[in-house]
């Protein structure tokens, strides 16, 4: 698993900052924690180049530093962040997506310019997009940039927050203890001490860098009264929050399984109730309770013609819209993949969404159609009969699935050497000879889902690698098609053609396979996503 | 000599008690009401007559207690025309009850010659006292109306006691067409469901009831258990799904007497759509080197891979044409050596 990863993050790190700084890269993945001189003696750099490298990494906060103490010397050491390096793969979807989960027709700009950046402040990126204070395109990138930070899209950065969180939170500690104690801390007030700083951390999530104290109870109701209040600090450096990204396409996602499950109806609502309780982390396991008549107002009227139209309700009765969305609400409660649960009976119903759960169906659907598309549908039948049964022999899954026995023991092969099913042996006599054994097959999909998670990964590397091969072979044409698209720039002349006819075709077709790579990377990016941060 | 009444009402009430053996304490309890002055020795009497005329099986126990069992009148009178060594291979094969006996068993326990244990099996067949049954290539031989106790030997679902798959997939289909088309709103948007607390949805008795009107099984008596089995298969395929339905009384779920139903089990169809998954459909989600052989700069590669073109190659209208769910037709892998 990890060979695989860090040769995935080695790719990641090329495809975005070159070779150089994958070398760089590479060996703070491989050998852990390293300081300056060491990584350039290793790598055969020039301590300005190896610096410059790691300023890169830095800057775009996939590299963390910590000082300690020898004696006199005070030692830097570098450290490489692999799930952050991993975040990356994400960053098309952040793009695509922002404009909507933000609000702002200008989000899915600002997004792409803090992520190119790693981390901006607003003035700079003003400088740099070249917008007049004066111009009405400056208010709407304000307004917009407030927005972010409002709705805690982007985060403030400091110098301190290039320090690893583990290094942080072990700095603290000892402070914390130093407080305490002078001699060797029992271990009541370490755990004391831990408690402190943990509480510490839940206060802090609220911090956004933002001058004006935010006030979470206002953050859904008409702001009109704030419009125009939010002030920020123009030099403070921010970077994007993946965290709340991943939840906002965690809940694009689990729209699209209403859709398909149930149907557009259905998909329309759970998207308005996601929307309402605007969960903000991926680690929250319920949302917070909703009321019908909440649904009700947030669901606008437009949407009731389909509403009607999509639903058989008792023969003989008009149905208002209440009860219409009344009953889809109770289709999504009755539905087994546990999409709505209901609290209380009061005001019309209180409704909440165990996201966990919800998690879990999700993936257990994605994890099936694997099996069933890789092995058949009788390799998804026995995995479905083992996960309900549990352990079971081979005898006792052909009487359950209706299978023949040979082709049972060779789909139970196939599913073992696939990593997806396990044998429990238990012998009847003491020496444990087969022939009075037991052979029992059952199924673990947490099992099963780390190791599609690992399929996942070297797929993505795979597809890496045969995109450098793609990228490589045109490397000519690449070159002249940069230089004419320079021509054209420095002239201000269109009509500049260094390629021949021959060559423009060639390039699109790399550019059809190219796109081709993309869009198979994107969508296992989203699977991985699933697996990897939706707990 | 005819059965008396006082038999006849005896061997009711032996009979109301079901299948099993009753004490015959137990019995002279029972008839108290029915026959008040019966002492014990005119039960005996009564019991040993009913015996000899076959309308009871008697069993003694290791505490010396004898136990009687009632047969119905229909097989008493088909007894009555068995000779002796033909009632005595009917109690062998009736003793066996659910578990069945083979020939060459008969043979050896009543020493009767093969000729005439073969002639015998044949016309209580023919009476349809007996049945043959055929788990693994082995016949064996039990009570015309008994069902087998091992499930392998169901008459519908296995033959010879291997699945019969034709038939399992036959009647999978049937079903499932059957609930496919009670579980969406016709005439209506393509998307309907339902509302919440609908009950017209197929319970277990109505799809049976499709299955014998479709005459799809012809030899063989279709049963509750064989259709649950199906059933169950539908649902591990994740193509239906099994839920309670409300008993809300209307004219749909009122029988004859008018009494409505009480919670029942009913099946519905999922909609033919799946979550697809993004790994299966790159040519790594069904390479067969993927997991050992292909690695970074190996002999098998992802640069020098021989999928990986014929896939980006593709002719982006034969790519549509690809079904997107079933099994994937396995690769050409004819084009690499098998790494020694």
């Amino acid at each position: 698993m990890s060979v695989t990863l860090n040769r995935l993050c080695c790719y990641i790190i090329r495809d975005d900052f070159g070779p150089i700084v994958e070398q760089v890269a590479k060996i703070l993945l491989q050998k852990g924690r390293l300081t300056l001189p060491v990584i350039a003696k290793l790598l055969k750099f020039t301590l300005t180049k190896t610096r410059e490298c790691l300023f890169i990494l830095i800057q775009h906060n996939l590299v963390y530093w910590a000082d300690s103490r020898e004696s006199q010397r005070i030692g830097i050491y570098y450290s490489i962040e692999r799930d952050e390096i991993l975040a990356r793969l994400n960053f098309g979807i952040y793009i695509k997506n922002a404009a909507d989960w933000v609000e702002s027709r200008l989000a899915g700009d600002l997004v792409k310019h803090i992520l190119l950046n790693g981390k901006v402040t607003f003035a700079g990126m003003v400088e740099e997009l070249k917008i007049s204070k004066k111009s009405s395109k400056y208010k709407d990138v304000k307004e917009s940039f407030s927005k972010m930070i409002e709705k805690k899209n982007i985060f403030a950065v400091d110098f301190t927050d290039s320090k690893s969180a583990r290094d942080k939170a072990t700095e603290a500690e000892q402070r914390e203890l130093a407080k305490v104690t002078n001699f060797i801390p029992t271990k009541k007030q370490m755990a004391e001490a831990k408690a402190k700083l943990a509480a510490n951390l839940d206060m802090d999530d609220n911090a956004t860098g933002s001058k004006r104290k935010l006030n979470l109870e206002n953050l859904d109701r008409p702001t009109k009264q704030h419009k125009g209040e939010m002030t920020f600090d123009e030099n403070q450096y921010f970077r994007l929050n993946y965290e709340k990204f991943n939840v906002k396409e965690r809940h694009k996602r689990f729209a699209k399984f209403v859709r398909d499950r149930i149907n557009r109806s259905a998909g329309a609502i759970i998207k308005y109730i996601l929307d309402i309780a605007d969960c903000d982390k991926a680690s929250e396991i319920e949302s917070c309770s909703i009321s019908l008549h909440r649904i009700l107002k947030n669901i606008p009227e437009i949407k009731d013609e389909m509403f009607a139209q999509q639903m058989k309700t008792e023969k003989g009765k008009t149905v208002s819209r209440e009860s219409l969305i009344k009953q889809y609400l109770d289709c999504l409660i009755e539905d087994d993949a546990n999409i709505l649960c209901k609290k209380d009976e009061n005001m019309g119903g209180m409704f909440f969404i165990n996201y966990n759960a919800f998690c879990e169906s999700l993936k257990q659907q994605v994890f099936e159609n694997i099996i069933f598309e890789k092995y058949g549908i009788k390799g998804q039948r026995i995995l479905k009969v083992l996960h309900t049964k549990q352990k079971l022999d081979e005898k006792a899954i052909t009487a359950f699935t209706l299978m023949s026995v040979t082709d049972v023991r060779q789909k139970l092969v196939e599913l073992f050497n696939g990593g997806f099913v396990q044998v429990q042996e238990v012998p009847r006599s003491g020496d444990r000879a087969p022939s009075r054994t037991f052979f029992f097959w059952y199924v673990d999909y947490n099992k099963c889902y780390e190791a599609i998670l690992q399929n996942y990964y070297r797929t993505l590397a795979n597809i890496h690698q045969v995109r450098f091969e793609q990228e490589s072979g045109a490397a000519r044409l690449l070159d002249k098609k940069e230089k004419e698209d320079a021509l054209k720039q420095l002239n201000n002349n269109t009509f500049i053609q260094l390629l021949t006819e021959s060559e423009t075709k060639a390039l699109n077709d790399l550019e059809f396979i190219l796109t081709q790579l993309d869009t198979a990377q994107l969508r296992i990016v989203q699977d991985i996503m699933l697996f990897k941060n939706y707990k | 000599m005819e059965v008396t009444e006082e038999e006849l009402t005896v061997h009711k009430i032996i009979l109301e008690q079901g299948p099993i053996f009753v004490d015959e304490i137990k019995i002279h309890e029972l008839i108290e009401y029915a026959l008040p002055d019966t002492s014990w020795e005119q039960l005996q009497i009564i019991l040993e007559s009913l015996h000899s005329f076959g309308l009871v099986r008697k069993r003694q126990t290791h505490d010396e207690r004898v136990l009687y069992q009632a047969r119905t009148k229909e097989i008493a009178k088909k007894l009555q025309n068995l000779d002796e060594k033909e009632f005595e291979i009917y109690e062998l094969i009736e003793n066996s009850e659910r578990k069945g006996i083979a020939k060459s068993e008969i043979q050896k326990l009543t020493k009767i010659v093969q000729s005439i244990v073969e002639s015998s099996l044949k016309s209580m067949q023919d009476q349809q006292l007996v049945k043959e049954v055929k788990p693994k290539n082995k016949k064996l031989y039990m009570l015309f109306d008994i069902k087998p106790a091992d499930e392998s030997l169901s008459r519908l679902l296995y033959n010879n006691g291997e699945v019969d798959t034709l038939v399992v997939e036959a009647l999978k289909t049937t079903c499932y067409s059957f609930i496919y088309h009670r579980s969406f709103p016709k005439d209506m948007d393509e998307d309907a469901v339902y509302h919440p607390g609908y009950t017209g949805y197929p319970t277990l008795s109505k799809i049976l009831q499709c299955i014998i009107e479709s005459k799809l099984i012809a030899e063989v008596e279709v049963e509750d258990a064989d259709i649950r089995q199906i059933l169950d298969v539908l649902i591990y395929e994740g193509k239906i799904i099994r839920i309670f339905s409300g008993a809300i009384p209307d004219s749909d779920t009122m029988d004859i007497m008018g009494t409505s139903h009480g919670s029942q089990e009913v099946y519905v169809a999922r909609k033919q759509r799946a979550v697809g998954n993004a790994w299966t459909p790159t040519p790594c989600g069904r390479c067969p080197y993927f997991k050992d052989e292909c690695t970074e700069d190996g002999e098998i590669s992802p640069s020098n891979c021989v999928f990986y073109p014929q896939w980006l190659n593709r002719d982006p209208k034969e790519r549509e044409k690809i079904p997107w769910t079933g099994e994937l037709p396995p690769m050409d892998t004819s084009m690499y050596p098998r790494p020694k």
